[in-house]
């Protein structure tokens, strides 16, 4: 990897700033930082190690593209590059809807809460209130929310998994989104 | 799919975040989208919301050939030389270089006698968008510690924002600065003249392009780039 030597910076957006201006070094740093995040998450929602680093590579040239489109002042740097490495995750788990094999299991998880610590903590806020509001949902809603978010479930996957109608898992996570976003807006 | 009502849109911002829309309805969500703003941050926002719990999934390093054909893919490493070693790109630079001295210096025929000699070298860029449309032209009066801004067209900005000039680190160059340097705000609609700091003055001679950001009104409070950058251009001696 290169430029290392030089580049010690670890402000996410100043990171992001300087890919907006073409800044190779900085993309390397970049990456460098956030790269097991994004992998860790990619490899959650599509399962198999060679399609999740397919998925990290589209996810930082789209990072590189989309550079100048980020805006501090609508959310943290870490935050925006998730997303982007989320939406290519289930851009391609929806293209390949049997590429993956899911053990029954997943449904059992515990998804851990607390911080990794790698030192970044660029949306630990926006983290730490998410947190708080959803201890506040019912157990239906947290559960389904959680669980499509971290595995890239339509509500008919989740619900032929789970077991519950299809009616109530809609209203879980409708209910869920709309008690979250009052939550974090108070 | 009926994209009026204000709840739904919201809703559907949500669920499209949370990954829950397939097939037609991810695809018709994701038209509508690149068509609104108004949607696209809707979107933004619940991004704001659920990503967040991206945080809480246990890194996983991923393997160094991912980086490696990163590199290979957005050709990080080898354009420069590359393009350097080019003799193509060398006559087109030295035409357009040639061209745009023999413009500028029909524009400035009449403030500059031809006979003063060259003790600073100077240096000119075309400012484009990116569809390689020309915005401005700058160029350099060292001697003088000036900048000049001229307009191809004028350009149009919202009341509440101004246009920011960067100076852009050369990174085949050890030596240039890290970040971008402000030059100054530039106008929407008539030529800019800058004088220029110490700092401005020695990083353009270190500095690989320049760049226009869209900035709060009063510029960047930051002191890098905090809007879009919406031009690039490179800066060629004269």
């Amino acid at each position: 990897m290169t430029g290392t030597d030089t580049y010690q910076d670890n402000n996410l957006e100043d990171l992001l700033y300087r890919c907006a201006l073409h800044d190779a070094k900085a993309l390397s740093r970049l990456y460098e930082l956030t790269s097991a995040r994004l992998f860790g998450l990619c490899l959650k929602i599509v399962i198999r190690q060679e399609i999740a680093e397919d998925v990290l590579q589209d996810s930082y040239i789209n990072i590189w593209n989309k550079a100048d489109q980020f805006r501090g002042d609508k959310g943290s740097a870490l935050s925006w590059m998730m997303g982007i490495a989320r939406n290519k995750a289930i851009d391609w788990i929806r293209k390949n809807p049997l590429g993956r094999e899911m053990s029954d299991d997943i449904l059992l998880e515990q998804h851990d809460q607390t911080l990794t610590t790698d030192g970044l903590t660029d949306n630990y806020a926006d983290m730490q209130a998410l947190i708080n509001c959803m201890d506040g949902l019912d157990e239906g809603q947290r559960n389904a929310i959680k669980t499509v978010y971290y595995h890239g479930f339509t509500h008919k996957e989740y619900s032929s998994k789970s077991g519950h109608p299809l009616g109530t898992i809609k209203g879980w996570i409708r209910r869920g989104l709309q008690a979250l976003k009052r939550c974090l807006e108070t | 799919m009926k994209m009026q009502s204000q709840s739904l849109r919201n809703h559907l911002a949500a669920e499209y975040v949370l990954g829950t829309l397939a097939g037609l309805a991810r695809s018709r969500f994701e038209y509508y989208m690149h068509q609104d703003p108004s949607l696209q941050a809707l979107v933004q926002r619940w991004g704001q919301v659920l990503n967040p719990m991206g945080s809480l999934v246990q890194p996983v390093k991923p393997p160094k050939r991912v980086w490696k054909t990163i590199e290979q893919r957005l050709q990080l490493k080898n354009t420069n030389k590359g393009i350097w070693r080019s003799l193509a790109l060398w006559r087109s630079i030295s035409l357009l270089g040639a061209t745009m001295a023999i413009l500028v210096g029909l524009y400035l025929g009449p403030l500059q006698p031809l006979q003063q000699p060259q003790i600073t070298k100077d240096y000119l860029a075309v400012i484009e968008n990116s569809q390689s449309q020309g915005a401005w032209v700058i160029s350099t009066d060292l001697k003088q510690k000036r900048l000049i801004v001229r307009n191809l067209k004028t350009q149009q900005i919202a009341s509440d924002k101004d246009f920011e000039l960067w100076l852009l680190p050369d990174t085949n160059n050890k030596q240039s600065f890290k970040a971008p340097v402000s030059v100054g705000l530039i106008k929407a609609d008539k030529q800019t003249e800058i004088v220029l700091s110490d700092t401005v003055y020695s990083a353009i001679q270190k500095a690989g392009g320049v760049a226009v950001s869209l900035e709060p009104l009063g510029g960047s409070p930051t002191g890098l780039p905090t809007g879009p950058v919406l031009y690039q251009g490179k800066l060629q001696l004269l």
